[in-house]
Order: structure tokens, then sequence, then C-alpha cells
């Protein structure tokens, strides 16, 4: 190849090169209106016609129905679900849903890289923000913006094995599960479980940051602050006594009492996957997860879920919660179909008979399906809306396990509920993720230590930055 | 400035018959070429753009210098990061290097089961990467029902903790790697080793050569191309390792096992930086580059040897 050709590729490399890096800038758009002129949108979560018929004729159904209702919407579904790994190529490619579903822990970085549209003046003009629980809007917000609306809120508990409880002799008379109260309770429970099952009372996530995540409600039930404002700086305390004895605590149930797997690199599905084949009894995590058990072949009246227990500083837990947004390249028009069609499945503050009928034909569905029904969330709206006390009864109509088994995390009497730390939140759940491990797969990690470089790296890398 | 233009029109007048002469052949490389640019090239050049600017998602918003690079360099991680990522490159050279090179030449020499023995050796090359590492996590598991650890326990040992004795924990994936990718190198050894001509080693024979006198003046010799070759490819592709340490282990214990690859990933779709993400592939990428470029010196050589 001579010179003159090796230059002729050189240009059209760097014309096409510098052409792409114009072009790489630009996401895909909305197709906002069907060939009809009707305000087009997508819904997430699209059952597979051929893997779930029942679900998806149900869907269909459904989506005929509302488009009957609503003659200048054409809705269509869609199979996405959100993943980690596949959310922020589909977003930069403007290839969501219109209608998406993620979660709390999410928000403040998909308000961040705005990958949602801000919905604060939609939400208004339909009369949804006053309806609110006040305490929630922020956890949905960025910058005083609502870039997603919560479907539902949940928070941490204790999930268990009732069929190790049982073996345990840790049932009452009368077939209900004995509660353990405090975290005191939860190591005497372990310990009870280990001794006579052989199989460990307790396990901790540690990867993937629901290590940290999980963390959280144990180490605030000690009494740890994990930062604070100051000045408009903010400040990493967890280099704290209070928390170095929740992450002794942790120890303790590792190395002295003995009552933890001998896995610990687990992220929250190593940790469902040891509860549902019965090789750990108890542990800290978020209803949804007591539900997949069940898909992991755990017959769902062996699940038992309980409040989280109290520390000797509180009792207090995370919340977290499914949320709804709409893409960011979506209009004012599709946004407001999204709603509409929220509503029509049952999200709203106050329902229709025809709301009514779909929140309990979702119920049915789930039933058929085997999911465990009797699992009562927080609600997300304030006490004008009647939303929540149609759910609770169809909760309690369709329950399908011994209401005892989830009674105690049903009852929300005296749990303080925090949300996620205001900054970093997830880069603070790796960093404890560390600290965890470090403790539990090393006999002589000195948990201060420990602590004190994670509160440093975490004051360097993040909070000065 | 009338000769120049007398020069460019010479020029444009000598590059259409150049390619007219070799159509068919520019045709046939344009497929590869639009691959390498929207799949290598591209990516390769917006990633570095991008990684200069303060961004909202994918999007660029500020010019900000340097600004990322310092960000990644001085996180408390990376120093650890960057040491874990050459640890798995020397264990990488250490075993997965000179195992292939030894079952090359075993099959070499063997006369009998020679077709079973090499298809064993291959057989784990067809797993995907995140299928053999899934398969080794539950041999490692660190229970009783692990499978190395049912070994241990049958010999009256206890069991042992594997992948989460974090100073061992790279040289474990490591022997896992090693196990999933030697297959494939050891056909391209043993093809080399079988392109030797037998009488050179029946000489050596009637010589009184016995085999590590036959392996230093005949076998060597012949394979030292290839085996260079494939040192700096090893190095090349364990530097960026990624699959691995997220399937077994996430970077743990306490960052044990973290990569330069993987913390990339965590960057770009976790922690949603893909700046930052971007920065540490630059920094990556400079570092593939002198590897890379001992690889380009070293095929030419392997090729005028050859040749």
């Amino acid at each position: 190849m001579n010179s003159k050709v090796k230059r002729m590729i050189s240009i059209a490399v760097a014309a096409a090169a510098a052409v792409s890096l114009i072009g790489g800038c630009a996401a895909g758009g909305q197709n906002n209106k069907a060939d009809d002129g009707k305000t087009k949108i997508s819904i997430y979560g699209w059952p597979d016609k051929n893997a779930n018929p029942e679900g998806y004729e149900s869907a269909e159904a459904r989506r005929v129905r509302f488009m009957e209702l609503n003659p200048d919407i054409d809705v269509q579904g869609d199979q996405y679900q959100f993943a980690i790994d596949s959310f922020s190529p589909k977003a930069e490619g403007g290839t969501l849903p219109t209608l998406y579903n993620t979660f709390l822990t999410e928000m403040k970085n998909i308000g961040k890289m705005g990958y949602a549209k801000p919905l604060t003046q939609i939400l208004r003009d339909n009369g949804y923000y006053d309806m609110y629980n006040e305490s929630l809007i922020d956890m949905v917000s960025y910058e005083g913006e609502m870039y997603g609306v919560l479907k539902n809120v949940y928070t941490m508990g204790l999930i268990v094995n009732l069929d190790l409880f049982e073996k345990a002799g840790l049932m009452n008379e009368d077939g209900s599960p004995m509660v353990p109260d405090t975290f005191d309770d939860v190591e005497k429970f372990a310990k009870i479980i280990k001794e006579k099952t052989g199989v460990a009372g307790y396990v901790q996530a540690t990867t993937s940051n629901a290590g940290g995540w999980t963390f959280m409600p144990l180490a605030w039930s000690y009494g740890t602050e994990f930062m604070k404002e100051n000045n408009g700086k903010w400040e990493a305390t967890f280099n704290s006594p209070e928390c170095k004895s929740a992450l002794e605590y942790l120890k303790k149930l590792k190395w002295e009492d003995k009552v933890m797997p001998d896995e610990t690199l687990l992220d929250s599905n190593g940790v469902i996957r040891l509860i549902s084949t019965g090789q750990a009894a108890m542990t800290i995590l978020h209803p949804d997860s007591a539900i997949i058990l069940r898909t992991n072949g755990m017959d769902i009246n062996k699940i038992g879920m309980f409040k989280i227990p109290a520390g000797p500083a509180r009792r207090v837990t995370l919340m977290g919660g499914g949320v709804e947004a709409v893409a960011a390249n979506a209009d004012d028009a599709q946004a407001n179909a999204c709603l509409k069609w929220m509503a029509f499945n049952g999200y709203s503050p106050s329902l229709t008979e025809e709301q009514k009928a779909n929140i309990e034909e979702d119920y049915k569905l789930k039933v058929s399906k085997g999911d465990l029904i009797g699992i009562k969330d927080l609600s997300i709206w304030n006490d004008k809306s009647d939303t929540e006390q149609y759910t609770n009864e169809m909760i309690d109509k369709y329950c399908n396990v011994d209401p005892s088994h989830v009674a105690s995390y049903n009852d929300k009497s005296g749990v303080e509920y925090r949300a996620e730390e205001p900054k970093s939140a997830q880069e603070l759940y790796a960093a404890l993720d560390r600290c965890i491990q470090e403790v539990l797969t090393n006999e002589n990690a000195d948990c201060g230590e420990v602590l004190k470089k994670a509160a440093e790296d975490f004051q360097n890398d993040y909070l000065n930055n | 400035m009338k000769v120049k233009t007398a020069k460019s029109l010479k020029k444009r007048k000598g590059l259409v018959p150049e390619i007219k002469n070799n159509m068919a052949g520019w045709l046939m490389l344009l497929p590869a070429v639009l691959c390498m640019y929207f799949f290598i090239l591209r990516p390769m050049i917006v990633g570095a753009y991008l990684s200069f600017f303060d961004m909202k998602g994918y999007t660029p918003q500020e010019f900000i210098g340097l600004d990322n690079y310092r960000n990644v360099i001085s996180n408390s991680a990376f120093p650890q990061t960057l040491l874990n990522t050459c640890k798995y490159v020397w264990w990488s050279v250490i075993i997965g290097f000179f195992l292939p090179i030894i079952l090359s030449l075993m099959l070499n020499e063997m006369v009998h089961a020679r077709a079973s023995l090499r298809f064993l050796i291959y057989l784990p090359a067809v797993l995907p990467a995140s299928a053999a590492a899934l398969l080794w996590y539950f041999i490692y598991h660190p229970s009783s029902g692990g499978l190395l650890n049912m070994v241990l326990m049958h010999f009256g040992l206890d069991p042992y903790v594997w992948l989460q004795d974090g100073g061992k924990t790279i040289l474990y994936i490591i022997i896992s790697m090693t196990w999933a990718g030697a297959g494939s190198n050891v056909l391209y050894y043993y093809a080399t080793l079988q392109g030797v001509n037998r009488e050179l080693y029946e000489a050596a024979v009637i010589d009184g050569c016995g085999f590590f006198r036959r392996l230093k003046i005949i076998t060597f010799p012949h394979i030292s191309g290839i085996v260079l070759l494939f040192f700096v490819r090893q190095i090349i592709g364990v530097f960026s390792v990624m699959e691995q340490p997220m399937m077994m282990t996430d970077g743990g214990p306490n960052g044990a096992s973290m990569t330069l690859g993987l913390q990339i990933y965590k960057y770009a779709f976790v922690y949603y930086k893909p700046q930052l993400a971007m920065a540490l592939s630059c920094i990556l990428f400079l570092i593939l580059v002198v590897f890379t470029s001992f690889y380009y010196v070293l095929d030419k050589k392997v090729e005028n040897m050859n040749g």
C-alpha cells in the first residue's frame, strides 16, 4: 500500500471519527405519536406470551380495555425490566420503555444523570403531588424535582426460614413463630438454631453493595451516624464506637458464636439461596426478597417476615421501594398517558370501581402464580387516601400464608424509618461491604482499625470530591 | 501555489486508479474495516475524548481537563487495584503461561491416547468464561460441600476457605482461568510442535541426545517465536480481566481480588460515573499499548522466522 492510499484511509477514518463524535452525543428519541396521531406509550415488564401466557392474556385484556377508555392513547407492552447493567445503555440509546421501573436506591443517580423526565409539575397538575406521603417525596427527588413515583415502599426486616425455626423449637404452641425482638435475641436464636439443626442461624450479605445496604439498620440501631453536614461540607462520622459495636456484633456471630455459614462472599441472591435451601435461618433483607424465596422452590408457609430487631440505641430500619419513572425523552402528553395507565391499574390516591377491580385481579393472578400474599408495605399516600385501606383489604382477603408468619413485620409500631444516607450512598455501601468482608474473613481483624480506614477513604474519595 | 495544485492533482490522479485496480480487495476489506471502526476505533476515540469531560449520563457537560484522571488515580482503592491486576498477570505468567507449553510437549511426545488427552485438555475451552467461573466458584466453595473441601476432608483435613483467603484469592482465580483457557493455547503450541521436522529428532536420537537435550536444541528454537508471542498475549489478556473476579468474588474479600477491568465496570454501571470509567479505561489502554507494541514487534519477528 503506498503512502497516498494510507493517507486517504487516515483522512477517511479521521473524518468518520469526527462525525461519530458529534453523532455520539445525540440520543435516540421516543416515538411520541402513533401513525393515527394517538399518544404512543410503551410499558415495562410486559409478560412474555410463551413463558407466562396467563399474565400475557391478562395484560393484553387490560391494555385493550384501557385503550377503549382512552382512545387517544396507544399502549404497547415492553418486556424490559430494570437491570443495573442494561439500564444506562438503554437510557443513553433512548430505547427505554416510556414507563419503566427502577428502585429507590437508583433514584438520586437517575435524577442526576437526567435519565428520567421531571414529573413534579405534571404530578401537581394531576392532583397527585398533594396526596403523597410527604416524607417519601424527597426519596424520588433530585435537587427538588421528582424524577419518579413510588410504586410501593418497603422496609428492611428479618427474613426467616420457619422450617429451621420449627426444627430448633422456636415456634409457639399455636403455630406462630417466636420473634426475636432485639439483635441480642437474634444472636440467641441463631445459637439455638445452630445447636439444634447444625445450620447457620444467621447470614449476612457482603458483596455487590448489599452488605453495606443491609448493615445500615444494624448500625443505626447501635446509634451509628454515618455522616453529618457541617457548614456545607460533609463529614464521614462512622469511625465511631457505635459503628464499631455493630461490626463487632457481626464478628462475634461469625467467629465466637460460629452461627454464620462458611460461605462469606454473598450478594443478596446468594443470601436468598441459602435461606431458601435451608442452609441459613435468618437475614436482614426487604420483603421482596421474601417473595423471591418462593421462586427458589421454598414453601411459602415456611417463609417468615419479622420487623427489624431493636438495637441498644433504637429500633430503626431502612426504607426501600419500587419506583416507576418516565423516559427522559417522553413529552408531557406521554407522561400524562403513563400516569393514566398507572391510575387505571390502581395507582391512585382514590379508587374507582374499575381500579379496584384491576387491583383485585392483580392479587388473584399473584395467588394463582403462588406468590406470597400477606406482607403489608408502608403507604405511599397520605391520610386522605383510601387506597392503602383497600389494598390491605385485598392482602387480607387473598393472604395465602399463616398471618402470624408475617404479623411482626406488618405491625409497624415502634419502628423508626430512615431513608438512604444523603451523600454517595452506593459508595458508602461498597466501603461497608469491604469492612464486613474483612471482619468475616479475618478472625483477627480489628473492627476499629477497619472502620477508621474505611471512614478516611470514604471522606477523601467521595465527600471531599 | 501553482506547483502545490499540480502536485495535489497528480496525487488525486494516482489515487483513483489505485482503488479501481484493487476494487475487489478494497470491497472485501470494507466489512472488516467498518466493524473495526464501529466496534473498536470509534468507541476508543469517543471514550478518550469524553474522559476529559464532566458528564451527565454520557453527555459531556464541561471540559475539565485531567480531573477525571486525578479522581481515578487519587482514589484510595486505585493502588491496590493496580497492584492486584499486576498480581493477576504475575500468577497467570507463572501458572497459565508455562502449563500449556508443558502440556503441548507432553502431547507431542505421547504415543498412546494422544487424541483423547487432546480432547480432554481442550474441553474446558468450549465453556463460556462466566460458566467456567461459576463452576470453579462451587469447586472452591468454602463449605464442606465444596469439591476441593470434599477431597481435603476425605484425607482427614479441615475444610479450607479458598477464595475467602484474601492473600491467595488471585492465585485461585488464575488457576480457574488457566483451566478454562489453557486448552486453546495448547492447540497452538501443539500445532507448532507438529510442524517440526521429525527427521531432526530422529537424527538427534541417533546422535545419542536424550529428551531434555532434544528439547533444548530442536524443540525450543522452533517454538520460541510463538512462545514469546503468547507470553505478551497472556499479559494483555489478563491485564483487562473482569468476568472471573466479578463472578467469583466481586473483587473481595476487602478488595483483595479487585481488578482495573472490574473497577471500570463498577464506575460505568453501578456508580453511574462513565467519565471515570473512560478515564480508567484510557489508563488501562496506555498500559496495554506498551505490551501491544511488544506484541507487534514479536509478531513480526515470528512472521519473519516462519517466512
